[in-house]
C-alpha cells in the first residue's frame, strides 16, 4: 500500500448535550488516507461521519486519539489562525448555497485560496474549466448561479489551495440525483489530477461505489467495515453493511420497494 | 499551468445541455427569483444589494423621505443665500408674529426665526449623520468582535452595554453632557457614548450566527486570520441590518441632541440649533411661532429618515427572505 | 376513471416582456388508487405542478389552462372554496417533515385542528381519528405520541407522522413533495411502503414528486418527466424507465449511480 497521508488514531469524539451529560459521536475510530487514495466514508445520518470531517479539519476536538497529517498534529483551530503545515487538508461543504460567500466574487474567493498553493498547480482560468464552468463566472457573485454549479465552484475552491487531503462532507447530498455521480466523479477526477487525496463522506453507497477505491462503513460513531470498494459491495461482512447495500432502490422499473419480496 | 479536460470522466450531463453554462436555471422556476428590476442586473453580474437600495427609495415613502432629506440637505448648503436675515443679528422688534416683515415671526431678542431655522440645519443636520455613523461603526465594531471571540471578551463588552441600556438614554446622556459641561462637541460625545450598545447588540447577534455558516468555516480553512475573517467573510453580510437600524436612529439621533440643547448642553447660544430653538419658545408660550417651526423642522427630518430606514427594512427584508427558498426545485 | 384532471396548465411570472413561464401546457391526469409520479431536475416546475393543485401559487405568478378535481374546476377558484378542499380532500406531505410540523405543538393538536375545522366534531372523536390515523402510518404507541411533541421523533417517525395528519380527513388526493429526500436510505423504504398500502387501501390518487428515479422505479404507477415547465414524457413506470422515449428522460436515468444495475 503507498504511503499514508492522513492517519486516525483511536478517535474518540464527544458532544456535551444541553442538559448536561454526553453523547459519544465518535469511538475509537482508527483510519489511514493513502496518498492518491479516494476513500469514501459511507453512513446514515447521526453515525458521526461529519463529525469525523470537523474532526480531521480542526473544527472539533477529540475526546481521546490523534490524527496525524503529513508528519504535523491536528490540533483544535479555535481562534487562531489555522498553521501552515494544516492548510493541505480542505474541505467541500454540504450546503453550495452556504458554503460559498454571498458577497464576494467568486474570483476573488478562489484567488484568495490560489494565494495558498505554493506548486501553483492551477490558475483562475484552468480551475474555472477544469470544473466546466465559463471564464465569465469569476465576476459573478454566488446567487447566478444554480446548485449544482455552486458545488463546482466550491470544488475548485478547495483544490485551489492544492490541498494533499480533500475531504467532501456529504457534497452531494442536496443535489439532484441526476447530478450527483457527475459532481462525485468530478471531484474524483480533479483530486487525483492535483495529486489529492479523497475523503468523500456521503450516505449514498451507490454514488461511493462509483469513485471510490476503498469504503469505510460507520454506524453509531463507530467504523463498522472497512475495506476494497467491490468486496463491500458484492459480499459485504457486516451486517449492517448489507441492510445498506439492499435499501438502495434498484432503477428496474419492476415496482420493488427494496427490502420486500418482489411482486 | 492548464489542466488537461480529457481526462475527466463524468458520464452523461443531462443538465447541461439544456441549460445556458451561465444561467439562473436552478432558480427558474421560484418565485423569489421573478424577473424584476434587478434581473437584468444580476445577469450582468452586478450585485443585487448595491440595486436595491434605489429600488428601496422606490416605494412612496421613501421617495417622500428622500425628497425632505434632498430639500433640507439644499437648505443646510445654502442657507446664507436662502436666509432672508443674519440669524445671529437682534435686527428687529422683539417677539414679532409671523407676518409680512419676519415671515415665521421673531424671537425674544428679536431674530428672524425663519433665518435661525433655515441655518440651524447647518448644525443639527450634519452632527446628527455623524454622531449615527460614529456610534454605528462603534458599536458595530465592539458588537461584531464580542460576538466573534465570545467568552471574556464578549463579558466584558456586553455588560459595559448593560450598564447603559440600564439607564433612561435621554437621562444618561444629561448626566454625561453635564458632566463634561456644555457645547455641541461634549453633547455629540454623550450621544455617542449611550446609542453605542443597541448597534452592539445586533451587530454581536448577526456574527454569532454567521461565525458558523460555511463559508466562514471554509475561509477558515484557507487559513484566513480572525480580524481577516471578520471583515472579509463576516462584515458584509451582516452590513444591512445595522445600516437599517442607523438610519432609523438618525431621527432618534436628532431628537435626543434636541433634547440636550433644550437643557442647554448642546449648542452654544447664539448658535442656531432646533433643540435650543424649542427650548426658547417654551420659555416664551405666548409667542408660539418660535418654538414651532423649528419643532416642525424636527419632525419633519425625524419623519424623512424613518421613511428612508423603513423602506430600506422592507427592501433588504425580502432579499435574505429569499435565500432560504431556492434549494428546492 | 380521473379523480384530477391536469389539462393545458401554464404558469408565468412577472408581466410584460419580464414574463417567464413557469410551466408550459402541462397535462396529465390521477387516477384513484394510483402512484404518479413527477421527475425532474430542479426548476423543472415539477414542485410548481403539486403546488397549482394545491392552489399555493406563490404571489406574482399567474395560472391558466384547466385543473378538474371530481367534476370541479381548481383554476380559478376562489379563496374560500379553496379552503375548504384543502386539507379536507386535497391534502400535502414535505420533504422535511420537521420543517413542516409546528415544533411548539403537541402532534394531537396539529393533527386534530384542520380535521376539526373540516369536520365539526368533538374534541375526543378528532382524538380518536388522530390516533387511528397514526396507527394506520404505524407511528409506535398512537395515544401516547398524540401529547408528545415533534422534537421527540426521529425523521421518519415525523415523515409518518405527517403523513398520518395528512390522510386523517380521508382526502382524495395527496401530494408528495420529495417525502423521502431527506430520510437515511435504510428509513426510505419503510415510508415508500407506507405510501404505497395507502394509496391502495384508502383508493388515494398520489401526486408523487420527486427527481430520485429509485423511489419511482419502487413505487410509481405512472411517470411523468418534466423540464423546463414542459412534460417531455409520460408513460407507465417499467416502459418509461427502461425504454425511455425522449432522450432527455434517458440521459437522466443513465446519469444515475450503478445504472448499469438494470441492464
Amino acid at each position: 500500500m503507498a504511503e499514508s497521508i492522513l492517519q486516525l488514531d483511536g478517535i474518540t469524539c464527544d458532544y456535551r448535550l444541553p442538559g448536561g451529560g454526553r453523547f459519544r459521536a465518535v469511538e475509537d475510530v482508527s483510519l489511514d488516507l493513502a496518498r492518491g487514495e479516494v476513500l469514501g466514508l459511507v453512513g446514515e445520518s447521526g453515525c458521526g461521519k461529519s463529525t469525523l470531517a470537523k474532526l480531521i479539519c480542526g473544527l472539533e476536538k477529540p475526546a481521546a486519539g490523534a490524527i496525524g497529517f503529513d508528519g504535523a498534529r491536528v490540533e483544535r483551530l479555535g481562534l487562531r489562525r489555522r498553521p501552515r503545515a494544516l492548510l493541505g487538508i480542505q474541505m467541500v461543504f454540504q450546503n453550495p448555497y452556504a458554503s460559498l460567500n454571498p458577497r464576494r466574487r467568486i474570483g476573488r474567493q478562489i484567488e484568495e485560496a490560489l494565494a495558498l498553493d505554493a506548486a501553483h498547480r492551477w490558475n483562475l482560468s484552468s480551475l474555472l474549466a477544469a470544473v466546466d464552468l465559463p471564464p465569465s463566472a469569476a465576476d459573478r457573485f454566488p446567487h447566478a448561479f444554480s446548485g449544482g454549479q455552486r458545488q463546482r465552484i466550491a470544488i475548485a475552491r478547495a483544490l485551489a489551495a492544492g490541498p494533499k487531503v480533500l475531504i467532501g462532507d456529504e457534497p452531494i447530498a442536496s443535489l439532484d440525483a441526476f447530478l450527483q455521480s457527475q459532481i462525485a466523479g468530478l471531484m474524483r477526477d480533479l483530486a487525483a489530477e492535483s495529486g489529492a487525496s479523497l475523503l468523500f463522506i456521503s450516505h449514498d453507497l451507490a454514488v461511493v461505489r462509483e469513485i471510490a477505491d476503498r469504503v469505510a462503513v460507520m454506524q453509531s460513531g463507530r467504523l463498522v467495515e472497512v475495506g476494497e470498494t467491490e468486496q463491500i459491495w458484492h459480499s459485504p461482512a457486516a451486517a449492517y453493511t448489507r441492510t445498506l447495500i439492499e435499501a438502495i432502490p434498484r432503477v428496474d422499473g419492476r415496482g420493488v420497494i427494496p427490502g420486500s419480496p418482489a411482486p | 499551468m492548464s489542466a488537461p479536460r480529457e481526462t475527466r470522466t463524468t458520464g452523461p450531463n443531462p443538465l447541461h445541455g439544456s441549460q445556458p453554462a451561465d444561467g439562473t436555471a436552478d432558480g427558474a422556476a421560484l418565485p423569489g427569483n421573478a424577473p424584476g428590476a434587478g434581473a437584468d442586473a444580476v445577469a450582468r453580474g452586478i450585485p443585487r444589494w448595491r440595486l436595491r437600495v434605489p429600488t428601496a427609495l422606490r416605494t412612496p415613502l421613501g421617495i417622500v423621505g428622500g425628497a425632505i432629506i434632498a430639500v433640507w440637505v439644499l437648505i443646510a448648503l445654502f442657507a446664507p443665500i436662502l436666509c432672508p436675515a443674519d440669524p445671529l443679528a437682534q435686527a428687529f422688534p422683539r417677539l414679532q408674529p409671523p407676518g409680512p416683515g419676519n415671515l415665521l415671526g421673531t424671537d425674544e431678542l428679536g431674530r428672524d426665526v425663519l433665518s435661525r431655522v433655515l441655518s440651524a440645519a447647518r448644525t443639527t443636520l450634519p452632527v446628527a449623520v455623524l454622531v449615527v455613523l460614529a456610534s454605528m461603526l462603534a458599536g458595530s465594531i465592539l458588537g461584531a468582535v464580542a460576538g466573534y471571540f465570545g467568552k471574556f471578551v464578549d463579558e466584558v463588552i456586553m455588560r459595559l452595554a448593560d450598564l447603559v441600556f440600564a439607564f433612561p438614554t435621554i437621562i444618561l446622556a444629561m448626566v454625561i453632557a453635564a458632566a463634561l459641561g456644555p457645547g455641541l462637541k461634549n453633547a455629540v460625545v454623550a450621544i455617542l457614548l449611550v446609542s453605542w450598545p443597541s448597534y452592539a447588540r445586533v451587530a454581536r447577534s448577526l456574527v454569532m450566527s454567521a461565525r458558523s455558516s460555511e463559508y466562514v468555516v471554509a475561509g477558515r480553512l484557507l487559513g484566513f486570520s480572525a480580524p481577516r475573517s471578520l471583515a472579509v467573510d463576516i462584515a458584509p453580510n451582516v452590513a444591512s441590518p445595522l445600516l437599517v437600524l442607523g438610519t432609523l436612529s438618525v431621527g432618534e439621533a436628532i431628537l435626543t441632541m434636541a433634547g440636550l440643547s433644550f437643557l442647554s448642553l448642546g449648542a452654544v447660544p447664539p448658535t442656531p440649533d432646533w433643540g435650543a430653538m424649542v427650548s426658547e419658545g417654551v420659555a416664551n408660550f405666548s409667542a408660539w411661532w418660535i418654538a414651532l417651526f423649528p419643532g416642525l423642522a424636527i419632525l419633519t427630518v425625524v419623519m424623512a429618515f424613518n421613511f428612508i430606514g423603513d423602506s430600506l427594512r422592507d427592501a433588504l427584508d425580502p432579499r435574505t427572505a429569499r435565500t432560504v427558498g431556492e434549494q428546492t426545485s | 376513471m380521473t379523480l384530477l384532471e391536469i389539462e393545458g396548465l401554464s404558469m408565468t411570472a412577472g408581466t410584460g416582456s419580464a414574463a417567464r413561464r413557469l410551466l408550459d401546457e402541462v397535462s396529465f391526469a390521477i387516477s384513484p388508487g394510483t402512484i404518479t409520479g413527477v421527475a425532474g431536475a430542479s426548476g423543472s416546475g415539477k414542485t410548481m405542478t403539486g403546488l397549482s393543485v394545491m392552489g399555493l401559487v406563490p404571489d406574482g405568478t399567474h395560472i391558466t389552462g384547466s385543473i378538474r378535481f371530481d367534476d370541479r374546476e381548481l383554476v380559478g377558484l376562489g379563496n374560500r372554496e379553496y379552503n375548504g378542499l384543502r386539507g379536507a380532500k386535497l391534502a400535502m406531505i414535505f420533504q422535511d417533515p420537521a420543517a413542516s410540523l409546528h415544533p411548539m405543538l403537541s402532534i394531537g393538536r396539529q393533527m386534530t385542528d384542520h380535521l376539526r375545522f373540516h369536520t365539526g366534531i368533538s374534541r375526543s372523536q378528532a382524538r380518536s381519528r388522530a390516533a387511528e390515523a397514526l396507527e394506520r402510518t404505524r407511528v409506535p404507541d398512537p395515544v401516547g405520541a398524540l401529547k408528545k411533541y415533534p422534537h421527540q421523533f426521529s425523521g421518519g417517525q415525523l415523515q409518518r407522522i405527517a403523513v398520518a395528519s395528512a390522510i386523517v380527513c380521508e382526502p382524495r388526493i395527496l401530494i408528495a413533495d420529495e417525502p423521502t429526500t431527506a430520510l437515511d436510505v435504510t428509513v426510505q423504504a419503510g415510508v415508500l411502503r407506507l405510501l404505497r398500502e395507502l394509496c391502495d387501501d384508502l383508493d388515494l390518487g398520489v401526486l408523487l414528486v420527486t427527481h430520485d428515479f429509485g423511489v419511482l422505479s419502487s413505487i410509481a404507477d405512472d411517470i411523468v418527466v418534466m423540464q423546463n415547465g414542459v412534460v417531455v414524457e409520460r408513460g407507465p413506470r417499467e416502459a418509461t424507465i427502461t425504454a425511455p422515449q425522449h432522450a432527455y428522460t434517458r440521459s437522466l436515468i443513465e446519469s444515475l449511480p450503478g445504472s448499469e444495475v438494470l441492464r
